[in-house]
């Protein structure tokens, strides 16, 4: 009878560990490398998608330009400074340039050209204070890439500490948390047309009541 | 020895159910900023941005329109502070880059944030004069920024009621609406204008009645009013990378 008992113990203890073992693979097939960051580190990866921000399209040539402004609006939850990467990736997969880092400051504006080399009047000469992605002359189009320069945009971060809670000075080193804005130029008329900008802070969108894996955001505005 | 068993099994299995809770968790750590109900002006929840403004003397200026729709939920009356950031404005101030007004409802006003010296957008022209209009004037140089648009009523989630403000809501049923003192009730809508040839770039607004995110209901079922740009965990929320 004891044996009996102490047979069902050990049975009771391998079902324990078979259930922490399978809920532990489920929670790994939740953490989507691909979209969230790493299992065990959260380190976002360069496609993680809760992470960038993309924009559809850019042009230059002889007669055109993008200009992108990036700003960070000062907004609760934000850290003072937010490091973005811009990548201007050409219709052929190839990085029209390298790709430009920088980092920006509560409430500052940080304006991005993306121009055909040697432009006569759009260059780092005339506007210092701007970030230029200047690749070749010939007419390119494709699209842009920001990534964060954190490997944590995820966690609070505050006074040099990852997961910082404090309620003063906390905040997010997220990219998607600024906001962008910009214009392909016809330099002719001085016109442009709306660049779109998916992913930050006006048209990313959690998916609020989806706590499951295999439900996604779709459809127009979901408010 | 069987109730010690069968106890050590409930345990057990206790402590499997915990380990999947806690790790899923642990999966991403949303915005969580203030709790249900906080107010003041580090809360999202009063602020329309937009990325983008712009002054090249005499060649481009910032314009944007305010408007108070006058929908049933939104107050009759709506006080807002829009702002120029980054920007050198005369005097360069905190009252300086600002201005302060009520949006009553239906009516619209108008906002430019314009190089101080413009030949026809200033305080001498009488098209710019009257209380609807409203100049935020920056340096004779290039300028670029952004505009933050501030409401003052500090609880624009809370619906407020003949306690709180004079005037019924209802003449049937009085005091029935639930009325909101929050700025993503107005409608905002405005432009990078090039003197040159008459054309512009449209600015973007986050937050306004357009772009203003429903809070969402939490795990704890409680639901949210439209909050501008709330960031907030268990909610929607702006700031999550592409879906």
């Amino acid at each position: 009878m004891k044996n009996k008992h102490l047979k069902r113990f050990f049975y009771s203890v391998a079902i324990t560990a078979f259930l922490a073992l399978v809920a532990g693979n489920a929670f790994a097939a939740n953490q989507n490398i691909k979209r969230d960051g790493a299992k065990t580190t959260f380190e976002s990866q360069a496609n993680s998608n809760d992470f960038i921000v993309v924009s559809p399209y850019w042009q230059v040539d002889s007669g055109s330009y993008t200009f992108i402004a990036v700003t960070h609006s000062s907004l609760s939850g934000m850290a003072s400074q937010i490091g973005i990467t811009i990548n201007a990736i050409d219709n052929a997969k190839a990085a029209y340039t390298t790709a430009e880092s920088f980092t920006i400051q509560a409430g500052n504006t940080q304006r991005v050209f993306i121009i055909p080399t040697n432009h006569a009047s759009i260059n780092s000469t005339s506007i210092s204070s701007a970030v230029f992605l200047a690749g070749t002359s010939d007419f390119t189009h494709g699209h842009v890439r920001v990534n964060p320069i954190a490997s944590h945009p995820n966690m609070k971060w505050a006074a040099g500490k990852l997961n910082n809670f404090s309620t003063t000075g906390a905040g997010f080193r997220d990219a998607t948390m600024l906001t962008y804005w910009g214009s392909v130029i016809i330099e002719a008329q001085t016109t442009g047309f709306a660049m779109e900008f998916i992913g930050d802070m006006n048209d990313s969108h959690s998916a609020s009541t989806m706590a499951g894996v295999g439900y996604t955001a779709s459809g127009v505005n979901l408010q | 020895m069987k109730k010690l068993s069968l106890f050590l099994m409930l345990v057990m299995f206790g402590f499997g159910m915990i380990v999947s809770t806690s790790q899923a968790a642990d999966i991403t750590q949303a915005p969580d900023l203030t709790a249900e109900g906080v107010t003041g002006p580090n809360w999202n929840g009063r602020f329309v941005i937009s990325p983008y403004a712009q002054v090249v003397p005499d060649a481009s200026y910032t314009f944007i329109g305010v408007s108070h729709p006058s929908l049933a939920t939104a107050h009759t009356s709506i006080g807002v502070v829009v702002e120029a950031l980054d920007m050198t404005t005369v005097p360069n101030t905190s009252s300086g880059r600002a201005t302060v007004f009520t949006v009553h409802a239906g009516t619209t006003h108008r906002v430019f944030i314009v190089n101080q010296g413009h030949s026809t957008i200033n305080l001498s022209n009488a098209s710019f004069t009257d209380s609807k209009t409203h100049l935020i004037t920056t340096t004779d140089a290039n300028q670029f920024g952004s505009v933050k648009v501030t409401g003052i009523g500090t609880s624009p989630n809370f619906y407020t009621s003949e306690a709180n403000r004079p005037g019924k809501y209802n003449t049937t049923t009085a005091n029935s609406l639930s009325k909101h003192d929050n700025v993503s009730q107005l409608s905002m809508w405005g432009v990078v204008y090039q003197s040159s040839n008459g054309a512009g770039f449209a600015l973007e607004f986050i937050g306004d009645m357009h772009d203003s995110n429903s809070g969402g209901c939490s795990v704890t079922n409680s639901c949210y009013e439209a909050a501008g740009t709330t960031l907030g965990q268990g909610t929607q929320s702006g700031g999550r990378g592409v879906n």
